[in-house]
């Protein structure tokens, strides 16, 4: 394994031994009709590793969470979970692997109360006749556990509508937390936060990696991405162009890198 | 989605320190409330009227016909809290009961009957589904074409002839009493737990408020969507044929022109009892409350001898207000966010 130069020395350190790779992105390409939305991107996320992804606007982020995430299906390239490949038909697909995802809207129902919201999808029930009867007990107190965890007290049955914006994000968190994903995929996850809770949120994505979960985090505020990831992706015009360690870089370089898109180090 | 934090900061607040009491919508509360309210009214302001109304006969009358519509309506309910619609109800309730009298005319026994009846009810409630949740049709075009298609499949299978004489044993689920009990009011009871536990308590419940509120959400939390929207228009078939089959025991005959208009008593009757047209909010006690109202302004104005022209009228204009009220309701709720 060859290790020259500080923009390789990443890479190489961690690369190449594909299984010790959590989440390995191949070649993946997605058009849609005439565009090419993202093209040929390849990224790797390490087990207890916060890696951030920017970009500017079409970069193709979005597009890149989303087929991540089961959102959307790629044309072309493959994604490897743990080593071993897997297909994501759909967002289900893609929390059975173990990738949860923290939309930007945070993917709410607001009409349901904050246990449904934590248990959409994945609810626990017990089957009587034939049908799957909610235990609804039980959702309850692990909501209630859930929230704790994340430093948060609210009321498990309210419905998320009343919730202010850190705790509605908390709430997304809960669902990740209580899927044991292997990796959070963040979309923009202070967008919306005033500066308190801005800093609870980066103390809890700190506090995720510390319990050896991984995490794929989306932001246009770059403070945030320096201040929590360990490793920064930059995509320029649906393509991968920089993949550098966060110790090694600065606000400059990756500031010109997203507007220029200067390939400095293809993955 | 904003969130007005503030307005509610307090409320909230006091919420939580009164041990967690568990949260119930005001909202929802003061619409069965009000609509509680005005089935009070209108019982005490015709029975000054017209004493006769207060009768037991009268009430058993009007438990017996809402029977009818008030099992159509727990199907609607949940395709309407899942934010569609569907509304060849009418048709496909006509379908379900010409089905049944059929087979039970041609000698077929009576459980076997009714099973082609529901079968043919559900399949034709999966065909409207399919085309909504795969085909993408607007469910109000579909339902709307399905109206048509089987009412004129049941004219055109009976060239229009009623079948009438049926055998005791399901005439008796139309017109028998258990007790003092008339069987297809304890059918239309037993209906109403099973959905009502089916909505509230289930995950089949539950996905389909989620998928009201906001199907693109539900579709990214791994909810199979489509797959679900086929079911609940399956089930309002189902239910549809369900009416009818009881409607034919209940008349002892089978009418092509059973269940006509239908659709438009029992979606206003799911609207008013506090199910949201846009999706996502309602209940089934709410229904039931919807369709009795419906069925006492009915009756109410079938003993004070008003015009049934004039009676069209009304209904009519029930549903434009209760869609209404659904609107402004849901604007005020989306201002105190």
């Amino acid at each position: 394994m060859k290790s020259s130069g500080k923009l390789s020395e990443d890479t190489a350190a961690k690369g190449l031994d594909s299984a010790s790779d959590l989440l390995e992105v191949v070649n993946i390409t997605k058009r849609f009709g005439a565009v090419t939305a993202i093209d040929e991107v390849c990224l790797r996320v390490n087990p207890n590793e916060i890696v951030g992804l920017v970009g500017a606007n079409g970069a193709g982020k979005s597009t890149l969470i989303n087929i991540l995430s089961g959102v959307a299906q790629p044309d072309d390239g493959e994604l490897r979970i743990e080593g071993s490949l897997v297909h994501l038909e759909n967002p289900m697909d893609a929390r059975l692997v173990g990738i949860e995802t923290v939309y930007q809207d945070l993917a709410l129902l607001n009409e349901l109360d904050v246990t449904a919201n934590i248990f959409m999808g994945r609810e626990l029930c017990h089957n009587t006749l034939g049908v799957q009867w909610l235990s609804e007990k039980e959702m309850r107190n692990k909501a209630e556990e859930l929230i704790d965890t994340l430093g948060y007290d609210f009321n498990p049955a309210s419905p998320v509508r009343f919730l202010s914006g850190g705790q509605r994000q908390s709430v997304a968190l809960a669902r990740a937390l209580y899927a044991k994903a292997k990796i959070i995929l963040m979309d923009e996850p202070t967008a919306a936060l005033g500066v308190e809770e801005t800093q609870r949120t980066l103390d809890l994505i700190r506090k995720f990696r510390d319990q050896g979960i991984s995490l794929l985090v989306v932001s246009h505020e770059l403070e945030d991405i320096f201040a929590i990831t360990d490793r920064i992706v930059v995509m320029k015009n649906g393509r991968a162009v920089s993949d550098l360690s966060t110790q090694c870089t600065t606000h400059d370089e990756i500031a010109s890198l997203m507007m220029r898109g200067e390939e400095k180090s293809i993955i | 989605m904003s969130v007005n934090f503030k307005n509610f900061h307090s409320y909230i607040t006091s919420r939580w320190i009164s041990h967690w009491k568990p949260y119930t919508s005001t909202l929802k509360i003061t619409r069965v409330k009000i609509l509680i309210a005005a089935i009070f009214t209108l019982i005490l302001v015709v029975s000054i009227i017209e004493p006769v109304f207060l009768s037991i006969h009268n009430w058993l009358n009007i438990l017996e016909q809402l029977s009818i519509n008030a099992i159509i309506a727990t199907g609607m309910t949940f395709v309407i809290i899942a934010a569609g619609i569907d509304l060849s109800v009418g048709s496909i309730l006509a379908l379900g009961s010409m089905t049944t009298a059929s087979l039970l005319v041609s000698g077929i026994p009576v459980p076997l009957s009714i099973l082609g009846g529901l079968l043919v009810g559900m399949g034709t409630g999966a065909l409207n589904g399919f085309a909504v949740a795969y085909g993408r049709i607007p469910a109000f075009i579909m339902t709307l074409g399905m109206l048509n298609v089987a009412r004129g499949v049941v004219l055109f299978l009976t060239k229009g002839n009623s079948i009438v004489g049926f055998p005791d044993t399901f005439v008796f689920l139309g017109r028998g009493r258990i007790g003092p009990f008339p069987v297809l009011v304890l059918i239309t009871a037993a209906v109403y737990v099973f959905s009502h536990l089916v909505l509230t308590k289930t995950r089949f419940g539950r996905y389909t408020s989620a998928i009201g509120n906001n199907s693109g959400t539900a579709r990214r939390l791994g909810i199979r969507v489509r797959r679900h929207q086929l079911y609940l228009y399956a089930l309002s078939g189902l239910v549809a044929s369900l009416a009818g089959i009881l409607l034919a025991a209940r008349l002892d005959s089978a009418l092509t022109q059973a269940g006509m208009g239908a659709e438009l008593d029992v979606i206003a009757a799911v609207v008013i009892g506090g199910t949201s047209l846009y999706g996502g909010r309602g209940s089934i006690p709410g229904t039931l409350l919807g369709v009795i109202f419906f069925q006492i302004v009915r009756n109410s104005l079938n003993l004070l001898l008003i015009s049934v022209f004039l009676q069209q009228v009304a209904v009519g204009s029930l549903l434009i207000f209760s869609a209404l009220a659904d609107l402004l309701s849901a604007r005020w709720s989306a201002q105190n966010k």
